[in-house]
C-alpha cells in the first residue's frame, strides 16, 4: 500500500514539474501589459540580475562584474551576473529574452550576437527582440601570436602567408562573432579563422604553437604578452594603442587594413521592460560607470583607449548604424 | 622550494586567515553537497566575501572554497545517489551501492580520505613542478584533447561487458544528446525544433540529476520489499556515522589512489577538461586496469577513491595554467583570476616570479583546506546521513523535490526543470529494459569536447586526417583506446580459438 502511495506522490510531484514549468512560461506573456509602476518614480525593490552570454573570466564577464559592483552601490539593491555561455553569445541573448521583462533582469550585450543573426548563423531575431540602454566599454582587438611564430609584423605575416598559402590560421572565440568579422575584413580567404568556445584554450592553443594567430582583447591575454609567451601582431584600431608595452605594435589605420572591430560592450533589454525601470537603470549606470572604481579597472584593462559611456540613445543609434553597417557587409545575399 | 611551502603555512595559519578558510571549508561543503550547485558555482556565489579581502587571502579563500565543494559533492552522491556536483556522478556507482547495503558510512570515509588524497598530491605537483606540468598541459591541442576525450568515450565497450550492444547503444544516444543546440563552430542551431532551452544544449546537471536520483526514487519505490527492509537494517536505522579507514585499508586501494591522483591532475590542467572528465576518466581507466575491475559498480571502495581522488586532484591541477602562465585551467580558477583582476593583480608567470605570496597562499591553502576538509565533511555528512532515517515514503518525494530545485538553480530556468524530470523517465525505462544511464552521460559530457575538438583539428590540418592522428600523443592515446575498444569484442575468440 505504502509503495503505491508513494507511486502516485513520486509521479505526482513529476507532474507538477511540468505544469508548474508550463505555467510559468505561459504566464509570463502577459505581465508587461499591466506594469504598475509605469509612472511613478521607479524602485528598484529586489535583486537584479545581468546576464552575461560569455564564460567566466572573459572580457565581458569581468566588464558585468566590475559594473555590478559598482552598480550595486548606486542602487542599494543586490546586483548579480548570470552566466550563460554559448554559440557565440546567441544562447545568453536568447536566455534574457525568455526570462520575465519585469525591469530586474538586464543583459550585457555586444555586436557580436546581431553578426550571427545577420550572417544567418541563427534565427533568432537579435535585432527585434532587445533594445541598448547604456554602453559600457568600447574595447579592441589585437592579433596574437606565440613568441616562436615566424612573423613579427603585418607585413612580415602576409609574406609568410603568400609564401605558404593555408598554412596559417586565426584562433578566434566565435566564428559569427565580431573576432571573425576582424579576420574576415583584414585578410579575406587567406587566412581562415577556427573557433573556440572557451578562451583559456584558444590562449593555450596559441602557447603551444597550435593554432598560428589569435583574436583576442589586450587584457585578455596581458599576463602572457608581459611574460613573453606571446606577442602582439597588430590592434586592429585606427591609432596606436597608448597603452605601456604596445608602442611598437602597427595599428590597423595606418597599415590601411580596413577593419576596426572591436566589442562595444553595454547593456540591454528586453521588449516589454518597463519603462520606468529603464530610466532609473539609466541614470544609475552612468554614475556607477563614472565611479572611481569602474573608471580605475577600466585604465588597468587598456578600455580607456576609446571612449566607452553611452546614453540610452546615443547608443540606440549605433547599434543600429551597426546593424546597417553588418547588412551591407555580411548580409545573405 | 621548502620555503615556499613554510611561508604558505606561515600565510594560511595566521588566526584570523585560518578562521577564514575554516568557513570557506565549511560553505564549500555545503554549496557542493548542494545538487544544482557546481563547484565553479560555489566559488562564484563565494567571490562577494572574498572582494573584502586582501588579494592573497582572497585567493587562499576561493581555493577553499573550490577544493571543499568537489568533496561535498560525494556525501549527497553516496547518500541519495544525487551527486552535488558533476563531478561525482561516477561516486555513485560504487558510493550509492555501497550505502544501500548499509555501508553509507565507509563509503563517505574513502571518499573523505580519498578526496584529501588526492587534493594533497595536486597540491604538492602545483607548488614543485608547475612550470613542467604547464609545458606538458600546452602540448595537447584540439587533436590531442580529441584524444583524451575519446579515450574517456572508449570505455564504453566496458561499462557492462554483459550487455555490450545495449550499453554502446545507450552510450550513442549521450553523443547524439550532446549534438543538440547551436553547432560549437558555426554557430547553426541543430535538433532544436525551435525549443529555446534546447538552443543551449542538454545541459549535463539536470540530466545527470534525473538520472540518477529521481529513477532511483522511481525504482524504490516500485520495489516494496526493499523499502521494508530499510526501515529495519538498511542505513536509515543503524545511525550512519562516517567511518574513517584505517590505514591498512587505504593501502590496499594504493594503486587505485596513486593512478586517480596522477591523472587528475594531468586532467586538470588541460585547458577545456576539468573536474568532471577527470572523474569520469579515472573510473573509466580503472575499469580497465584495475585487479577488481570485474567488481567496480558493485560497491567497492576503489570506485569510490577512483571518481573522489580524481576529481580533487584536478582542482589542483587547474590552478597550474593559471599560476605558471595566466590561462586559468577551468570555470573555477577563471573566477578567481577575475576576482584578483578585479582588484588590480594580474595573474600570471610574473606575479609567481615577482610575488612569490600567491603561490605560497594558493598551496597553503590546498594543504590546509584538504585536511581540515575531512573534519567538516564528517560534521556535515552526519547531518546528512540523519535524513536517511526517514521513511522513504516520506524521503522519496522529498529527494524529487531536491532535485527539481536542484535543476531550476541552475540556471533559474524552468527548462532544466522538464530536462530532468524528461530524464529521471527515461532513466527509469533503462533500468527495466537494461540500457546503461552511466553510459548515456558519459557520451554527454565528452560528446562536445570531442567534437568540437576534432573540427578544430580537421580545419587546423587544413582537413588532413593522416596529420592529424600521426601526432606523437594522439597517436598514442588514440591506439590505446582503440585496443581498448576491440579487445572486450575479440577476447572470447580468442579464448575459443585457443581451446580449439
Amino acid at each position: 500500500m505504502k509503495k503505491v502511495i508513494t507511486l502516485i506522490v513520486t509521479l505526482a510531484m513529476l507532474v507538477m514539474a511540468f505544469a508548474g514549468c508550463g505555467k510559468t512560461a505561459s504566464s509570463a506573456a502577459p505581465a508587461p501589459g499591466s506594469t504598475p509602476a509605469e509612472s511613478a518614480e521607479w524602485k528598484f525593490e529586489r535583486k537584479i540580475e545581468i546576464i552575461c552570454p560569455w564564460g567566466n573570466g572573459g572580457g565581458a564577464d569581468t566588464t558585468a562584474r566590475t559594473f555590478a559592483t559598482a552598480l550595486e552601490k548606486e542602487l542599494g539593491v543586490p546586483v548579480v551576473v548570470n552566466n550563460k555561455a554559448g554559440a557565440g553569445g546567441v544562447t545568453g541573448v536568447e536566455f534574457a529574452t525568455s526570462q520575465p521583462a519585469d525591469g530586474y533582469t538586464f543583459l550585457l550585450c555586444t555586436p557580436s550576437p546581431l553578426l550571427a543573426q545577420v550572417t544567418g548563423a541563427t534565427d533568432f531575431d537579435v535585432y527585434g527582440k532587445i533594445n541598448p540602454l547604456t554602453q559600457l566599454v568600447h574595447d579592441c582587438n589585437i592579433l596574437v601570436a606565440s613568441k616562436d611564430a615566424p612573423y613579427n609584423n603585418y607585413k612580415e605575416l602576409m609574406e609568410y602567408v603568400e609564401a605558404n598559402p593555408g598554412s596559417v590560421k586565426a584562433g578566434v572565440m566565435s566564428i559569427t562573432g565580431l573576432d571573425g568579422a576582424c579576420i574576415e575584413a583584414a585578410f579575406g580567404d587567406k587566412i581562415e579563422a577556427v573557433a573556440y568556445t572557451e578562451g583559456a584554450q584558444l590562449n593555450a592553443d596559441v602557447i603551444g604553437n597550435h593554432v598560428g594567430l589569435a583574436v583576442v582583447g589586450p587584457a585578455e591575454v596581458a599576463a602572457m604578452v608581459q611574460s613573453g609567451d606571446m606577442k602582439v601582431i597588430m590592434s586592429f584600431t585606427e591609432k596606436r594603442l597608448t597603452m605601456p608595452g604596445y608602442e611598437n605594435v602597427e595599428a590597423a589605420g595606418e597599415i590601411g587594413v580596413e577593419s576596426y572591430f572591436g566589442p562595444a560592450r553595454g547593456i540591454f533589454y528586453a521588449n516589454g521592460t518597463p519603462e520606468g525601470a529603464i530610466k532609473a537603470f539609466e541614470a544609475a549606470a552612468e554614475k556607477a560607470v563614472a565611479s572611481e572604481g569602474f573608471q580605475a579597472w577600466a585604465k588597468t584593462e587598456g578600455l580607456d583607449q576609446r571612449p566607452g559611456w553611452k546614453n540610452t540613445a546615443d547608443y540606440k543609434a549605433a547599434w543600429d548604424a551597426d546593424y546597417q553597417d553588418f547588412v551591407a557587409m555580411f548580409g545573405k545575399k | 622550494m621548502f620555503d615556499l611551502l613554510i611561508n604558505g603555512l606561515q600565510i594560511v595559519l595566521a588566526p584570523s586567515t585560518f578562521l577564514l578558510l575554516f568557513a570557506g571549508t565549511f560553505i564549500g561543503v555545503i554549496f557542493g553537497a548542494m545538487p544544482g550547485v557546481s563547484a565553479s558555482m560555489a566559488v562564484a556565489l563565494a567571490l562577494p566575501f572574498a572582494y573584502a579581502m586582501k588579494p592573497v587571502i582572497a585567493i587562499a579563500f576561493l581555493v577553499s572554497v573550490y577544493c571543499a565543494s568537489i568533496t561535498g559533492g560525494g556525501i549527497t552522491a553516496i547518500l541519495f545517489k544525487i551527486p552535488g556536483t558533476p563531478s561525482s556522478a561516477p561516486t555513485t556507482f560504487d558510493g550509492y551501492p555501497m550505502a544501500q547495503r548499509g555501508e553509507a558510512g565507509k563509503a563517505l570515509g574513502y571518499s573523505l580520505v580519498a578526496s584529501a588524497i588526492g587534493g594533497m598530491v595536486a597540491a604538492f605537483a602545483m607548488a614543485l613542478i608547475s612550470p613542467q606540468l604547464a609545458a606538458v598541459a600546452l602540448k595537447f591541442g584540439p587533436s590531442e584533447l580529441f584524444a583524451v576525450s575519446f579515450l574517456g568515450l572508449s570505455v564504453l565497450s566496458c561499462l557492462d561487458s554483459g550487455n555490450l550492444i545495449k550499453t554502446l547503444i545507450s552510450g550513442l544516444l549521450g553523443l547524439a544528446l550532446a549534438t543538440v543546440g547551436m553547432d560549437p563552430m558555426l554557430g547553426i542551431a541543430r535538433f532544436t525544433w525551435g525549443n529555446s532551452t534546447l538552443l543551449s544544449g542538454i545541459e549535463m546537471i539536470p540530466v545527470m540529476i534525473g538520472l540518477f536520483a529521481v529513477t532511483e526514487v522511481l525504482k524504490q519505490t516500485s520495489k516494496p520489499k526493499k523499502i521494508d527492509a530499510k526501515a529495519e537494517t538498511g542505513p536509515g536505522s543503524s545511525k550512519t556515522k562516517t567511518v574513517l579507514p584505517s590505514f591498512k585499508d587505504i593501502w590496499e586501494t594504493k594503486s587505485t589512489m596513486a593512478r586517480s591522483s596522477i591523472l587528475g591532475t594531468v586532467v586538470g590542467i588541460l585547458p577545456g577538461a576539468g573536474a568532471t572528465i577527470a572523474s569520469f576518466l579515472s573510473y573509466a581507466i580503472e575499469k580497465k586496469v584495475s585487479k577488481k575491475a570485474h567488481l567496480l559498480g558493485t560497491g567497492i571502495p576503489d570506485g569510490i577513491v577512483a571518481a573522489e581522488a580524481a576529481n580533487n586532484a584536478a582542482t589542483g591541477g587547474s590552478m597550474v595554467p593559471l599560476l605558471s602562465l595566466g590561462i586559468p585551467g577551468g570555470n573555477a580558477a577563471a573566477i578567481m583570476m577575475t576576482a584578483l583582476v578585479i582588484k588590480g593583480v594580474q595573474v600570471g608567470p610574473l606575479l609567481v616570479k615577482t610575488q612569490p605570496d600567491y603561490l605560497s597562499s594558493v598551496f597553503g591553502s590546498m594543504f590546509i583546506t584538504n585536511i581540515v576538509m575531512v573534519i567538516v565533511a564528517m560534521m556535515i555528512a552526519k547531518v546528512f546521513a540523519k535524513i536517511l532515517a526517514v521513511p522513504y515514503s516520506i524521503l522519496g518525494p522529498v529527494i524529487v523535490m531536491l532535485a527539481a530545485i536542484g535543476a531550476y538553480a541552475l540556471n533559474n530556468n524552468t527548462g532544466d526543470v522538464m530536462l530532468m524530470a524528461g530524464a529521471g523517465i527515461i532513466g527509469y525505462m533503462f533500468v527495466k529494459l537494461g540500457y546503461n544511464s552511466a553510459a548515456l552521460v558519459l557520451g554527454l559530457v565528452l560528446g562536445q569536447m570531442c567534437e568540437s575538438n576534432f573540427r578544430r583539428a580537421y580545419t587546423l590540418a587544413n582537413g588532413d586526417m593522416v596529420s592529424i592522428f600521426t601526432k606523437p600523443i594522439t597517436a598514442i592515446i588514440m591506439i590505446s583506446c582503440v585496443t581498448m575498444l576491440v579487445y572486450p569484442m575479440i577476447k572470447p575468440f580468442i579464448k575459443k580459438e585457443k581451446k580449439a
